[in-house]
């Protein structure tokens, strides 16, 4: 095996004699390796390597041994054959210099352990000190960028920047909510931002002033920041925490019949480019003039190699859709239905307790009178020295 | 490592001995003590050594390697004969 691969690599000729027998002599007598060696319809077949060949052809010629099917094999024997498709080896050259330049440049970062902080957003600051992909790979200093990264952030706690070949790992360690509170030190109260009746208090830090069942008003005190010591002394103290109460609450909503309703034209102007690591290549653009009314769809894909292998290669699309607004009469019926949507997103901010609904039709418009009483956070921080 | 090729050399002939001839199985004779091939055909290959000629026949016979001195034959072995004179 080694050595089929050592003949590949130097080369070797391969041929058929006539009188196999007294070949085998000649080739013994001249001490010329070769291999593969047999009798086919009478004649001998075999190889040597491709340095014997002056020598063995000179003595089968001397011994009036005919010679045919006459071939160089192996790596001279291919660059021989196609030694005038000169592109075909700058090509191969280019394949191999791309490959190994490209081995000194980020080809992947993968953002590991977040789950609050967008993978967008740290690989923006990791862009901002130099890890990006596309960088030069000895420029990067992932110690200094992982420490800044953490520096600059409210929200990360720790970061690690691995480098493994041309991919980079970044691990990050989110802060907890915890540890968000203790880094806010400014002593504060929690007010009422609303009025209600607390239905439950989750204290965090602070005193609180109000017990469950207690009416408040807005801007009441609630969790207080001082603490009294046993010896008489005050310490002030963040107060943190979420107070749940259950509020009545009012919304008048609107819907005119006659509205304004976005419809797509169908005509679309595509542009399209190709980044490769960072660089752009523009393929197709609108020279025309946009419409004034159009919606702007931007979309970046990676190219991955046959489904898998992700390549440093995006196609970034720009699709601009024309739209005109055109007048909608609704029916009453379909006004109530968008009151009701609206309405219902009001209600997210809690839980709800009890609604009413009033609608009413003047003819041009619907309205919906809505009271409801939701159970919701209306803690407020105000600091200590702050007045309200 | 298994030698796939034969590679040459001057043996002294005063180190030649009488001839041996290893058999395994069926598909392989090792004749030491060998001077020349004689004949070489897809079923007939016969080495002359110092006393003898040494004939073996069979199918897709081959050469595997041939020092001086020793040689082996490889294929479909059906008769190994010993000739003299």
């Amino acid at each position: 095996m080694l050595f089929s691969i050592f003949a590949f690599i130097v080369g070797y000729l391969s041929l058929s004699t006539s009188c196999p027998a007294k070949t085998a002599n000649l080739l013994s007598s001249l001490s010329v390796s070769s291999f593969g060696f047999h009798v086919r319809e009478g004649r001998a077949c075999f190889r040597c390597l491709l340095f014997s060949k002056k020598k063995l052809l000179a003595a089968l010629e001397e011994h009036d041994i005919a010679v045919a099917d006459l071939r160089v094999g192996g790596l001279p024997g291919f660059f021989l054959r196609y030694r005038w498709r000169v592109g075909a080896f700058l090509g191969a050259a280019a394949c191999v210099m791309l490959t190994l330049l490209s081995q000194n440049f980020v080809w992947q970062i993968e953002v590991v352990g977040n789950e609050k902080v967008p993978d967008g957003e740290i690989l923006a600051a990791l862009a901002a000190e130099g890890v990006y992909e596309g960088a030069y790979i000895k420029n990067i200093d992932p110690l200094a960028a992982a420490n800044r990264c953490v520096m600059k952030s409210d929200l990360l706690s720790w970061m690690s920047v691995n480098i493994v070949g041309n991919h980079i790992e970044a691990v990050v360690v989110e802060y907890s909510d915890r540890e968000v509170a203790e880094r806010d030190k400014a002593p504060s109260n929690i007010v009422a931002k609303k009025s209600g009746i607390i239905r439950r208090i989750e204290l965090v830090s602070g005193v609180a002033v109000a017990g469950e069942g207690r009416v408040v008003s807005e801007g009441e005190l609630l969790v207080s920041g001082v603490n009294l010591l046993r010896n008489e002394k005050y310490i002030y103290q963040p107060a943190k925490g979420k107070v749940y109460a259950e509020t009545l609450n009012q919304a008048v909503l609107e819907q005119p019949l006659l509205t304004e309703e976005k419809v797509y034209t169908g005509r679309v102007f595509t542009e399209k480019s190709y980044i490769f690591f960072t660089k752009s290549k523009k393929v197709s653009e609108y020279s025309g003039n946009l419409p004034a009314n159009c919606d702007r769809i931007e979309t970046k894909e990676r190219v991955m190699l046959f489904g898998k292998i992700p390549l440093p290669l995006w196609v970034h699309k720009v699709e601009y859709r024309e739209f005109v607004y055109t007048e909608k009469t609704l029916s009453e019926e379909e006004a109530r239905e968008i009151l009701a949507a609206r309405a219902a997103e009001l209600l997210l901010s809690g839980e709800l307790v009890s609604r009413e609904d009033a609608y009413s039709f003047d003819g041009e418009k619907v309205t919906l009178t809505m009271r409801y009483r939701l159970v919701e956070d209306i803690a407020k921080n105000l600091l200590l020295f702050e007045s309200p | 490592m298994n030698m796939r090729f034969a590679k040459m050399s001057v043996q002294n002939e005063s180190l030649a001995e009488s001839f041996t001839v290893s058999v395994a199985g069926d598909r392989e004779v090792s004749v030491s003590g060998c001077k020349k091939v004689l004949t070489y055909e897809e079923d007939l290959i016969r080495i002359q050594t110092r006393e003898c000629v040494v004939a073996v026949k069979g199918e897709a016979l081959s050469l595997k390697s041939f020092h001086p001195g020793e040689m082996r034959i490889t294929g479909r072995i059906d008769t190994l004969a010993i000739e003299r004179g």
